[in-house]
């Protein structure tokens, strides 16, 4: 071709290129007109460009496959020019067949099994020579005990393992004849439901490993593979680690080498910056699957070329959102739609995709592990939801919905408020404290005003997103901080510093924080001892005694609220009435939990009163009364009145409120102890479910609500003889109980008496049942619980001795609650009496049988 | 420089000199400095090799960044790093032809050459091989017609594929816009498709 022509074909194709198929001809024909090998030439090369065909990429492809390619289709019965370790024919009672690629540590061969019987093909991995240091020897035994451990369909079993002559480690593992589950989905055309529902049973195989103790940390689609059947298969734990081993060996295998062999693509930012790798790490990886699996794209492009740009990329290049970032070509490759496909399709994805499942993806790929999702099956039951076309659970609108809730019940500040973002919040609620100063004291210094605000600015600076990466800073943090600052500011007026600290205290009082509010409100309430008014010191002695009351200190609380009353009810405020409301029902709670049940509803009644008249019937801490009056009643066994007002409430509520308000969880709760108590187990049952799973959503598993919950449910299922589920149920609450209030607690109490129960009925383990009583007395003993409560452990413990036939133990025990009850006749509930009843014959009978029984 | 080891302070200055000398006009400086990225670049593609990348495209990418790393660290100003890339795109060529011809020598069973992959001079060797079926000597191949036809078009091949080089740096290079750039190679690619596809005639007249 002379330079002219090739210059006149050039200038054609680019003109007629972009152009529609019935334009592109009508310009050729005209261009071509007399010309028919130009008209070839241009239609080649369009054809060429149509079919999108990357020869170039292909032929060096080629260069760089060249060695599987040759050890394969050549064998193994000449040494293959590449292979330094030299293939060995047979291992063992196996007989290599063909390599199958090489990994981080070594070479996969396919092998056969040398035995008439059977001629199961297996992947057979040999530790690649020069890297068998002591370091990956050590690994390699290491990998063939986390394997034999495995028992998982989804997981590549070990089969068998050993080692070379050379002293090369081997092992044999089920070999997978399937596609990388990326190749698989785009050849299949997988849509997206299909995608997710592999990915989750992939998410499966995953949680088992991290169950137990392992992570894979190096999950990308080479390491799993599909079969035809459609089912996953994870390979190669090659760098997985025990999460249980003793510092040395995890120390011995979070070396540089480990660096080394990860997979840039799929790296987490803690592998690339040398920091401990947990279960997050595999939650990240699995993001990245899942974000190329949805969208046929990385969510960033990492350089294997630039170690510094490689690491940019990992550790601070924010994905963007799948939905944002979708483009038809990669869709097409990715088999996520037609090849034919056009706007319509993108513009279809793109709508599936935002929303729940950006979420979900960004979520998973958080670049500090704290904020991904905690474990790898709730990434996969967010997805579930998604299926299920239920909410997601990775919302930012969550954090905003508690603090919108945390708000209402603060309602001073939840009026100057717009929106719940938690900036906003803590910049409102020191504004306002710092308004608050200033209207009481018009001539406080300027310097005061001014340290506050500085306070406020450092605050703000915390959320600045340039310090935070774009990410956002939690509630705790935020408080942590706040309250830190708090300390370090020396010349805050005692006002200003009272009024912070209770602020702040409120705020982990309200997120469950207990141990962290107690100091925070018992220091504001000294200061306002020393220089507040009436009403700040109302509020001060009223914080403190809400937490007092949280935490279970009920004489205390009952003292400070009693205190806090008394000086509302002097302040003939008008406004005070809310307050007063307020406090007479906490008041009403904290005599209910006492006992005095007269005292409680007489609070409880007060209250309601005030607030129908100052906030109305579907006013939240209106309906919050009502419920808390309905629970009395249920405790006072005025069942049927306690079953109209709850049912009553909860409907109130959920019209008033919606069905996702806390205080309907509670109003529920009530309900099912009533629906209980009639025998409805059914109903009460499905009801309790319904809590919890709004409590875990609301307020996140560690919640002393989500405890009292598995309290319940515990007995729920105890009643329906659902003994083993039951049993477990107790020891979640327990574990939780005991992290939340910390051993000496009266619902630890319960908790381990119902527990007891179980054992008791099921004649299980006696041995475990007296050490769980015994611990309940303890703990009684400590904290000078509630006698009814001692003499009613007492009654399980004789009940156990008699059932073990330590009839003089038992007749111990007995007499221990008899005293008790005998001291206190008004006080004993009436089923307490017959079980101590029961006791006492079942002790007779014992002892007329043991007398009979010849010595 | 031996093969395998990391270069050493001293290698990695002369290896800048020489990019810089051969900038500035130096021919000497551009034959001395070859072997040595040569070898280098080969040694690379050897372990590169060895590895499971879904990616090969972007294996020469890297490896070139990679040589550039070890050969001239981070000192070098953009000129002097396109000077490399330039160089590094022809040699990483002649590394996975080579490379081909090897393997394609190997299949007719020549023993020796075997030998020879790991060989210390790291000089070509040129046995005249068509061997249709070998698809990086058929592209090798293709390259050298268009060569004939558009040296401008075979010339941005060459960078994009075998140096790593990005659409601006390439424009940067060769002295065009990216505009141009990009058309040069959509037509570019569109004309090796067209020679090596499947329905092509045999190799076009040139």
């Amino acid at each position: 071709m002379r330079a002219d022509e090739w210059q006149r074909v050039e200038e054609l194709f680019h003109q007629v290129v972009e152009l529609a198929p019935e334009a592109r001809d009508r310009r050729l024909d005209a261009a071509c007109e007399g010309d028919p090998e130009l008209r070839r030439r241009v239609d080649g090369l369009l054809k060429a460009d149509a079919a999108e065909q990357d020869v170039v990429a292909d032929g060096i492809r080629a260069a760089f496959s060249d060695s599987a390619v040759s050890t394969l289709t050549g064998g193994l019965r000449s040494a293959p020019p590449d292979d330094d370790e030299g293939a060995p024919s047979r291992v063992g009672a196996y007989k290599i067949v063909g390599r199958l690629g090489r990994g981080g540590l070594g070479t996969v061969y396919l092998a056969e099994r040398d035995d008439e019987h059977f001629r199961k093909q297996v992947a057979l991995k040999v530790v690649r020579r020069g890297l068998d240091t002591d370091d990956v020897l050590t690994r390699f035994r290491y990998e063939r005990q986390i394997l034999a451990r495995f028992e998982h369909a989804n997981i590549a079993r070990l089969l068998d393992g050993g080692s070379l002559p050379d002293g090369r480690p081997f092992f044999v593992m089920e070999h997978v004849d399937g596609l990388p589950v990326d190749d698989y989905c785009a050849a299949g055309r997988l849509d997206l439901r299909a995608r997710l529902e592999l990915f989750r049973e992939i998410c499966a195989a995953v949680g088992y490993a991290h169950r137990n103790l392992v992570v894979h940390r190096d999950l990308k689609p080479s390491n799993i593979l599909v079969a035809d059947d459609g089912a996953p298969k994870l390979l190669d734990f090659g760098i997985a680690k025990l999460l249980d081993t003793d510092e040395n060996r995890a120390t011995q295998l979070h070396t540089t080498e480990g660096l080394l062999l990860l997979t840039p693509e799929f790296a987490a930012p803690e592998q690339v910056l040398g920091q401990p790798v947990t279960t997050q790490t595999d939650v990240y990886a699995l993001g990245v699957l899942l974000y190329r699996l949805l969208t046929g794209r990385p969510p960033y492009t990492v350089d294997r070329g630039r170690l510094t740009g490689a690491v940019e990329a990992i550790c601070h290049t924010r994905p963007q959102s799948p939905s944002a970032v979708l483009e038809l070509e990669s869709l097409v490759v990715a088999g996520l739609t037609p090849p034919n496909a056009g706007p319509r399709e993108l513009k279809q994805h793109r709508k599936a995709l935002k929303g729940d499942l950006d979420l979900v993806l960004l979520k998973a790929l958080a670049k500090d592990p704290a904020r991904r999702y905690a474990s790898v099956d709730a990434l996969s039951e967010d997805l579930r939801r998604h299926l299920d076309g239920d909410r997601v659970s990775a919302r930012p609108e969550s954090f905003t919905y508690r603090l919108t809730v945390l708000l209402r019940r603060h309602r001073a500040v939840a009026s100057v408020l717009a929106t719940g973002i938690i900036v906003l919040l803590t910049v409102v609620l020191t504004y306002t404290a710092l308004l608050r100063v200033q209207r009481n004291e018009a001539l406080s210094q300027a310097d005061t005003a001014d340290r506050v605000a500085s306070l406020l600015v450092d605050l703000l600076e915390m959320s600045d997103p340039d310090r935070t990466r774009g990410e956002q800073v939690t509630v705790r943090e935020m408080l942590d901080e706040a309250a830190a600052k708090l300390k370090n500011e020396p010349d805050l007026r005692p006002e200003v510093r009272s009024n912070l600290m209770q602020l702040i205290g409120l705020i982990y009082g309200n997120l469950g924080l207990y141990r962290e509010a107690e100091p925070l409100l018992e220091e504001a309430l000294a200061l306002a001892e020393g220089h507040g008014r009436g009403g700040e010191l109302a509020d001060a002695l009223a914080g403190l005694g809400d937490l007092k009351f949280q935490i279970g200190d009920d004489q205390e609380a009952e003292r400070l609220l009693s205190r806090a009353l008394e000086l509302r009810r002097a302040e003939k405020d008008e406004k005070a009435a809310e307050k007063i409301g307020r406090t007479l029902n906490n008041l009403g709670a904290v005599y209910q939990r006492l006992g005095r049940i007269d005292d409680a509803e007489l609070h409880y009644r007060q209250a309601w009163k005030l607030q129908l008249e100052f906030h109305g019937a579907g006013h939240q801490e209106t309906l919050m009364t009502r419920s808390n009056l309905a629970t009395l009643l249920y405790r006072a066994k005025r069942t049927d009145d306690a079953e109209d007002l709850a049912r009553g409430t909860l409907d109130a509520q959920i019209r008033h409120l919606g069905g996702a308000h806390p205080d309907v969880a509670v109003s529920r709760n009530t309900l099912v102890a009533i629906l209980v108590d009639q025998g409805h187990l059914g109903e009460a049952s499905e009801l309790l479910q319904q809590v919890l799973e709004r409590q875990k959503e609301l307020y996140g598993a560690e919640h002393p609500k989500v405890a009292t919950s598995l309290t319940n449910l515990g007995a729920l299922l105890f009643h329906q003889r659902r003994f083993d589920e039951a049993e477990a149920t107790y020891l979640e609450a327990l574990d939780l109980q005991a992290r939340l209030f910390g051993e000496n607690h009266a619902l630890v109490v319960t908790t381990l008496k119902n527990l007891a129960d179980v054992k008791l009925y099921t004649r299980r383990d006696p041995e475990g049942c007296e050490r769980i009583l015994r611990r309940a007395l303890r703990i009684l003993a400590e904290i000078e619980g509630d006698p009814v409560d001692v003499a009613s452990t007492w009654i399980q413990l004789g009940e156990l001795e008699v059932q073990r036939r330590r009839l003089a133990d038992a007749r111990i025990a007995r007499g221990r609650a008899q005293a008790i009850h005998e001291a206190r006749p008004d006080e004993v509930p009436a089923g307490h009496k017959a079980r101590l009843a029961k006791l006492i014959a079942s002790l007779d009978d014992a002892s007329l049988g043991a007398e009979r029984e010849p010595q | 420089m031996k093969q395998g080891e990391t270069p050493d302070g001293a290698v990695k200055g002369e290896v800048t000199q020489l990019l810089l000398r051969w900038s500035a006009g130096d021919a000497e400086a551009l034959e001395r400095v070859t072997p040595m990225l040569y070898s280098e670049l080969k040694r690379l593609a050897h372990h590169y090799m060895q590895d499971e990348s879904k990616e090969p495209v972007l294996q020469t990418t890297a490896l070139v960044h990679e040589a550039y790393l070890r050969l001239v660290g981070l000192d070098m100003s953009w000129e002097g790093r396109s000077h490399f890339v330039a160089v590094s795109a022809r040699l990483m060529r002649q590394v996975l032809v080579d490379r081909a011809r090897r393997r394609q020598a190997e299949k007719r069973g020549g023993d020796q050459v075997v030998l020879s992959l790991d060989d210390e001079d790291g000089a070509p060797i040129t046995p005249p091989s068509k061997d249709p079926q070998d698809p990086t000597l058929a592209l090798h191949e293709a390259l050298q017609d268009l060569e004939k036809l558009d040296e401008r078009k075979h010339r941005i091949v060459e960078l994009k594929y075998f140096g790593g080089a990005s659409v601006t740096e390439i424009a940067d290079i060769v002295g065009l816009g990216v505009r141009t750039v990009e058309r040069d190679l959509r037509l570019a690619r569109a004309w090796l498709a067209d020679v090596l596809g499947p329905g092509a005639d045999a190799v076009p007249s040139a």
